[in-house]
């Protein structure tokens, strides 16, 4: 039998593994692998949905919500094909459903700032240097985005295709195509602007 | 060069920009790449937009490495916090099959092939053991703290400590402007306060590097920050937008909480290190306030505030305002120091009347307070409540509590981990009639500025309360199994490798034995723990329902606290009996023991008659302490034969009859 703490897989194997999960439950090597898997994917994941969720606490919890059902998955005997995008996909819809209900949430409230937003003179920060107000600042440059345009650039500099983008937004490899130019284009004119 | 398509062609229409990004992307086709290569390689326009689009590509690149999080947690940690929830996971699915299984402890586990997959290597195994077994434990040990938790955690702390009768409360607090470039700091001034316990009053004292000082009594400490900005030198901008979140300058988590409320951002930053917890809260960008982002420094150890750090933008330039607490003081509150106060008190500071100068905001309006056990009796309500949270089995280890309040309402207080449950107490008070307030969050949710998350009544009498797993909890403590050793496990291997009946001629396979184990170590770990809470749960019932609170209760409600009382009883002396028979299959009666382990104190062990509820707990106490040293990855492990032995006579204590 495999010793599951010994067992190094490269990627390739991880990937080959988990497209036949039966074969992999009966080898009793499915929660070695998922643990690998997770390691793995986990710097690149959680800093990913940060950047959507903005907590990494949340991101954390996301990730490992979307391990669980891959363990459901595997468990079932369901094969994943593409084991890093399924990933990418579900940790996506996870962080949207929580954006979207935090959204919900805060709708009903009139903040303070927005009572005084009309009033509200153009920033000084930007003539200030340091990494203090870079944060805040570039936060804010992702803001010229559509939510689509930001979803597929985030996801492009993650390293997946068009296609895989395309599987994870459930939209069509050309319109990904479409939007990161776009986005690429919003992004650099309004950076142009305020530099 | 001959190969090349004819250049007419070819430059001929120029490449659009999603082609280009394609281009660069490798996503294209083998002969449209081919194609727009060969346009590029001619066409110098098309090769500046590429060049453009390669730029713009690195600008966003630049943008989205500054929007990565500042710490991740260690990744055997967050490794731990996988493994426990996969656990979890297997857990739900076969729980009621365990649970019903385990009962009849030894017959051998089939299915559950959840617990331990395949390790064959020892390590491995203790590792897992460990892992399954501390679930019961420290499952809120591995959860990554974030910003809000660490947040609601130092306001509940605040909250409990902030109102001592009798008290005058002596807050010091230096205030600096640093220098956000070179780091300097700059002295501003010494801001020290006095707190009435008994009036909104505070006097204040403000010393300057000039060496002025000046004092003076205050009805409340609403207009302190007008006071005192242009001293501590806060902007315009930033005193506007204080002054009309009703912000007190001070070291206050509950006033940092107003400061942030409406910063126009979602995202916080938390940092750990030692001996301190730091958050960070940026401000949305181009905010009126001129803030850019807000720092709350907290003790690790007693979540008291240490210092506020607000950085703003004033008139074009970076500053940053600190706040440092330097004195604390709790003084007793002796005639003169309330003569103090009492000067203002004519004016309506003392007493709720509003202030009577029309253009001053109204004074706030009172509160109703929680009493303590000594100020108040029990009611049929608070019985009727306690049934309700016993039968949701909210006292068991969760941090709920009931609270007589100074306007006669009843109030249900709790932290609870998970929202789910809010849902179950609440369904489950919502059976009892009275006025009762209901008051649950969890971590993650937003807490109102205007709540008071209360110390719990029983915490103020109870000087003697033993080390519990809950309900106060370290915070910060990560659980390290690294070098520990599980002492019973050689022990449980000798004994679940024997063959289990006579058919069965060949020793169980590696794999199902260390499965076995795990199952074993879970179900004593639960029994004893289960324990624990039950004993806990009944020391707060005694303090709850002393005798001198039951005294005018009706007989019907002083039945119900003793069915309370006899179904913790009954309980643990049914873990008891479970866990003492599961010791007996791997260590039997028969078998010699070394001497027992003398308890910690050195000291026969006392009846728990011998002193009520807490004799119970100390016993529980005790019993998983042992347990937790023979069954668990310890770093202190028990010898297993003479720790058995105690284990065996301690449980002998808790069983009926004895």
């Amino acid at each position: 039998m495999m010793n599951a703490s010994a067992l190094s897989l490269s990627w390739g194997d991880l990937r080959e593994l988990c497209l036949d999960g039966k074969a992999l439950r009966q080898t009793d090597q499915l929660d070695a692998v998922l643990e690998q898997l997770y390691a793995r994917l986990r710097p690149q994941v959680v800093a990913y949905v940060f950047r959507l969720v903005g907590s990494t606490r949340d991101a954390e919890d996301i990730l490992q919500t979307a391990f669980l059902n891959l363990w459901d998955q595997l468990q079932r005997g369901v094969e994943i094909r593409n084991v890093r995008s399924w990933i990418y996909r579900v940790v996506h819809n996870l962080a949207m459903d929580q954006v979207r209900a935090r959204d919900r949430r805060e709708a009903s409230e009139t903040t303070w700032l927005e009572a005084r937003d009309e009033g509200a003179r153009p920033s000084t920060a930007a003539s200030i240097e340091g990494a203090l107000v870079a944060r805040a600042e570039l936060a804010e440059a992702l803001r010229v985005l559509s939510p689509r345009e930001r979803e597929c650039l985030l996801l492009r500099a993650e390293g997946l295709s068009y296609q895989e983008i395309a599987d994870v937004l459930q939209t069509s490899a050309k319109a990904v195509s479409v939007h990161l130019t776009r986005g690429l284009r919003k992004f650099a004119d309004d950076h142009d602007k305020s530099a | 060069m001959t190969n090349l398509p004819d250049p007419e062609s070819v430059l001929l229409q120029h490449v659009v920009d999603e082609d280009l990004l394609a281009y660069l992307d490798g996503e294209l086709s083998g002969e449209a790449h081919q194609d727009v290569g060969h346009h590029l390689a001619r066409c110098w326009d098309c090769r500046t937009r590429l060049a453009a689009t390669q730029a713009r590509i690195e600008s966003f690149m630049h943008v989205r490495r500054s929007l990565s999080p500042d710490v991740l947690m260690p990744s055997e940690r967050a490794l731990a916090s996988f493994r426990e929830r996969l656990a979890a996971r297997a857990g739900d699915r076969s729980a009621r099959s365990v649970g019903t299984r385990l009962q009849g402890f030894p017959a051998r586990a089939r299915s559950a092939a959840w617990l331990l997959l395949s390790p064959s290597r020892p390590a491995f195994a203790l590792l897992a053991i460990a892992a399954v077994a501390v679930v019961a434990f420290v499952s809120w040990f591995n959860t990554p703290l974030s910003a809000e938790a660490a947040l609601a955690k130092a306001e509940a702390r605040e909250a409990g400590t902030a109102r001592r009768s009798n008290t005058v409360v002596k807050n010091v607090i230096q205030i600096d402007r640093v220098d956000a470039k070179t780091g300097q700091r700059k002295h501003v001034s010494v801001l020290s306060t006095l707190t009435d316990s008994a009036s909104p009053a505070l006097s204040i004292s403000l010393g300057t590097p000039e060496g002025t000082l000046e004092q003076e009594v205050l009805a409340s400490d609403e207009h302190l920050l007008v006071k005192v900005s242009a001293r501590i030198r806060f902007g315009q901008n930033l005193t506007r937008y204080a002054v009309s979140q009703r912000w007190v300058p001070g070291l206050s988590v509950a006033e940092y909480r107003k400061l942030i409320r409406d910063r126009g951002l979602d995202s916080a930053f938390v940092a750990e290190a030692d001996g301190f917890v730091e958050l960070r809260h940026p401000f949305r960008p181009g905010h009126p306030s001129g803030v850019l982002e807000t720092r709350l420094r907290l003790d690790a150890r007693t979540w008291t505030p240490t210092e506020i750090a607000i950085l703003t933008v004033e008139q074009g330039e970076l500053q940053e305002h600190r706040l440092t607490r330097t004195g604390l003081e709790f003084l007793a509150r002796t005639n003169d120091l309330a003569a103090l106060f009492a000067s203002v008190g004519a004016r309506g500071g003392m007493t709720a009347t509003p202030d009577s100068r029309s253009d001053g905001p109204a004074a706030p309006r009172r509160r109703p307070l929680p009493l303590s056990y000594s100020d108040s009796v029990a009611t049929p309500t608070e019985v009727a409540v306690a049934v309700a949270l016993h039968e949701a089995k909210a006292d068991l280890g969760e941090e709920v509590n009931v609270f007589q309040m100074s306007d006669g309402s009843l109030l249900v207080q709790g932290l609870l981990d998970h929202a789910s449950r809010k849902q179950e107490i609440a369904r489950a008070l919502a059976t009892v009639a009275g006025p009762i307030r209901v008051d649950l969050v969890t971590p993650g949710s937003r807490v109102d500025a205007a709540r008071d998350l209360f110390e719990p009544p029983w915490r103020s009498s109870l000087a003697e309360a033993p080390s519990l797993p809950a309900p106060d909890r370290p915070p910060l403590h990560i659980a390290d199994f690294s070098g520990a050793t599980v002492p019973m496990y050689s022990r449980l291997h000798a004994h679940f490798v024997r063959p289990r009946s006579r058919g069965e001629a060949a020793a169980p396979a590696p794999a199902d034995i260390d499965r076995t184990i795990a199952e074993f170590v879970t179900h004593v770990v639960r029994r004893s723990t289960e324990m624990l809470f039950h004993a806990w749960a009944l020391r707060k019932l005694e303090l709850q329902f002393s005798d001198r609170r039951v005294q005018s209760l009706p007989g019907p409600s002083r039945s119900d606290v003793d069915a309370l009382r006899l179904s913790h009883h009954r309980s643990i002396a049914t873990a008891a009996r479970e866990l003492a028979a599961s010791l007996e299959t791997v260590a039997p009666a028969t078998e010699r023991l070394a001497e027992p382990l003398r308890s910690p104190d050195g000291a026969s062990p006392g009846r728990p008659g011998d002193d009520g509820a807490r004799g119970v707990l100390r016993i529980c106490s005790e019993q998983n302490e042992l347990v937790r040293s023979l069954f668990t990855a310890s770093a202190a492990p028990a010898d297993p034969s003479s720790g058995l032995a105690r284990l065996r006579t301690v449980l002998r204590q808790l069983e009926p009859g004895s």
